[in-house]
């Protein structure tokens, strides 16, 4: 299992709390390693060690509905790490240099 | 048959990226003409590209979505009252003073990125500072809406545009915004991105979101969820820009590098009332100044992001460890100051509860014990004169109140640094807000300090300054002895 | 007119006063007294960081007191 230490690094997303951030959780729990949830009043801070993936395809199937991924916007409050990449099917989130 | 949909990717280089134009009437450097005024270097503006990849199309229907939520709550809470249902009432001096330093904060955020948009050549930052000067508009918006129905209820929001423009306290915030605004465009964009977005505003709005939550002020939960929805995406814009300069040319990194350390710092000096609002006004406490200070800016920027940056030679922003080591204190001074300022403030101050002391002792181990708790004690013995007996002295830079204290003794040890410009003395807080002078004096040097023209007679006389920043008696005074407090009490019995 | 600050010890933020470098530091010291209940013969006093130890019928120009001139003050 990773360790956080000088080089590993969590990177994360704060999630306004609603419907479709619960199963943004869901799917990022179930599509990485490492994940630490905490909850505050109104919003989730979900983290993982240098990468985290969103999957479309997992987050529909938590929902129960279509999403795509730019409907991240509407739950997304604050993140940290650079988004490497966002298309049609993913979002990921790390730090390039660990 | 049908077209098959175009993806992502596409869309946004079709609709946004590819839409730029090489000018044909003026050259280049006419039509940009401060590209070069700071020195970075980039060699292919193509390069960039926004990670979230916003069309006009998905910015207005994402947008238009967050409206609709947004005001959907706005009208329950005048349905359900929702003005009764806080904890306290003391939670509003919050809101007065964000309602005086954010809206203006934010329009002017609104201008900053309309500079960023008009001046830097790429295509890709521009459509996304278009789309973002469009943002800050919504919110200063949104929240004018919001203070509109506590105004119905309660003093000290009745006139925040005066407090924004005259108010001797928002000069912080507003010579934060005008030393941006006159800087060249990337430097402007490092301030408003990095300063503000990526590493400050997660405070103001995240973690006093969630403050508003705990409160059950639903007003400021609402429109605080909302307006950092969209700062998650000025964020990206910091972060693309960041690296790209620093990517492009190593001739940039000194540039950057200076551009940080500045923002960083003035951010940082410019946040220092959120630390009241988080472990003093706050009646119900979700997290301290120190614990939202270790999570957002340390773990995340300090640690995070600059671990990152290293590889190309970035440092951390100077005088990190200074502000590491005042995440025990400055809060604490900025509560007792205010205190004693009740009869110049359009919000309330007050002094801690037993409640309040219980926890700040509990959050501040180090530092309430020994130094603070013993302060609010002096302070509040009645034979204590309790009213600042005129204007302070502010910094230069941050054109705070000179009251923080030399690093490595807190306490009430008041820092001083001083520079000669052109036989003139210049004073600050701090050798943060010292460099930033140095580097600029001219351009520092015309900062319109409020003691200083308070005294001039630029702000009418002195016995009518209320009148002058906008107030009325009933805004200022102690909480405990206040108007709102009062009714507060008597709305919450008829309620309940 | 000039600005000058003054600064007690232990009581932030400073002072910013109005003052006219014509004016008698025995004049002067007055405002100091009414404004930190302090008594100006009997404190410790530097400007800037240096010794400053001012005679009653001096005015503050005499005294080198200039433009935005920082008094300290130990009580």
């Amino acid at each position: 299992m990773t360790q956080v230490n000088e080089r590993n690094r969590y990177v994360g997303l704060d999630l306004t709390n609603c419907p479709e951030s619960e199963a943004i959780l869901e799917a990022i729990e179930q599509d990485n390693e490492n994940v630490k949830i905490t909850r505050f009043p109104g919003y989730v801070k979900v983290e993982a060690i240098n990468r985290l993936v969103i999957n479309k395809e997992s987050v529909e199937e938590f929902l129960g509905d279509d999403w795509e991924t730019e409907d991240l916007q509407l739950a997304v409050t604050s993140y940290y790490g650079f988004m490497a990449d966002w298309d049609d099917e993913h979002i990921v989130l790390q730090w390039d240099n660990v | 048959m049908a077209k098959k949909k175009r993806g992502l990717k596409e869309e946004y280089n079709l609709l946004t990226r590819d839409l730029d134009w090489d000018p044909t009437f003026v050259t280049r450097e006419e039509m940009y003409p401060y590209t070069d005024f700071e020195g970075i270097k980039i060699h292919n503006w193509n390069n960039l590209e926004d990670p979230f990849r916003v069309t006009v199309e998905s910015y207005v229907r994402i947008q238009g979505e967050k409206e609709r939520k947004f005001h959907a709550i706005r009208e329950n809470i005048d349905l359900l009252q929702g003005q009764l249902d806080m904890t306290d009432a003391r939670w509003l001096e919050a809101m007065k003073i964000f309602s005086s330093v954010a809206l203006n904060g934010e329009y002017n955020a609104h201008r900053l990125f309309q500079f960023i948009a008009r001046h830097v050549p790429s295509p890709a930052i521009r459509f996304a500072a278009i789309t973002q000067s469009v943002d800050e508009l919504r919110h200063v918006q949104n929240e004018v809406l919001l203070f509109n129905n506590y105004n119905k209820y309660y003093q000290g929001f009745h006139d925040w545009k005066n407090y924004a423009h005259r108010h001797w306290l928002t000069s912080v915030v507003k010579s934060f915004f005008e030393d941006a605004q006159s800087a060249g465009p990337f430097e402007a964009l490092v301030a408003i991105a990095f300063g503000f977005e990526v590493a400050f505003t997660n405070l103001l709005f995240v973690t006093m979101g969630a403050t508003a939550v705990a409160n059950r002020d639903q007003s400021y939960g609402a429109v605080s969820f909302t307006t950092q929805s969209d700062e998650s995406r000025h964020m990206t814009l910091g972060m693309m820009a960041l690296r790209a300069m620093i990517e492009e040319d190593p001739d940039n990194i000194p540039i950057v590098q200076k551009f940080l350390d500045k923002w960083f710092w003035k951010a940082y000096r410019a946040f220092t009332v959120v630390g009241y609002i988080l472990d003093y006004i706050a009646p119900k406490k979700v997290m301290s100044w120190k614990e939202a200070y270790e999570m957002y800016i340390e773990d995340q920027v300090l640690n995070g992001l600059f671990k990152d940056l290293e590889v190309y030679g970035i440092r951390k922003p100077k005088y990190w460890e200074q502000t590491v080591q005042e995440k025990e204190h400055n809060s604490h001074i900025a509560a007792l100051v205010l205190y004693r300022l009740p009869h110049v403030l359009y919000f309330h101050p007050f002094a801690p509860t037993e409640e309040d002391k219980k926890w700040l002792a509990e959050k501040y181990p180090e530092s309430w014990e020994n130094i603070w708790s013993k302060k609010w004690e002096a302070f509040e013995d009645p034979n204590f004169d309790r009213l600042y007996p005129g204007l302070p002295m502010v910094c230069q830079t941050c054109q705070y109140p000179m009251f923080f204290d030399e690093p490595g003794q807190p306490g009430f040890n008041t820092a001083f640094r001083t520079s000669e410009h052109e036989g003139e003395v210049y004073h600050f807080c701090s050798d943060g807000c010292k460099d930033i002078f140095d580097d600029e004096p001219d351009k520092i040097k015309q900062a319109w300090l409020p003691p200083h023209e308070i005294f001039k007679g630029t702000c009418g006389p002195a016995e009518d300054l209320a009148n002058y920043w906008g107030m009325e008696p009933e805004d200022g005074g102690d909480y405990y002895e206040s108007v709102d407090h009062q009714n507060f009490e008597k709305w919450k019995k008829v309620r309940a | 007119m000039i600005f000058l600050y003054v600064y007690v010890h232990g009581n932030p933020p400073p002072l910013c006063l109005p003052a006219n470098p014509g004016d008698k530091w025995a004049d002067f010291k007055e405002v100091i007294r009414n404004m930190y209940k302090v008594n100006p013969d009997q404190v410790e006093m530097t400007h800037f960081d240096e010794p400053f130890q001012p005679q009653d019928d001096k005015t503050l120009a005499e005294l080198g007191i200039r433009q935005k001139s920082l008094l300290k003050i130990k009580a």
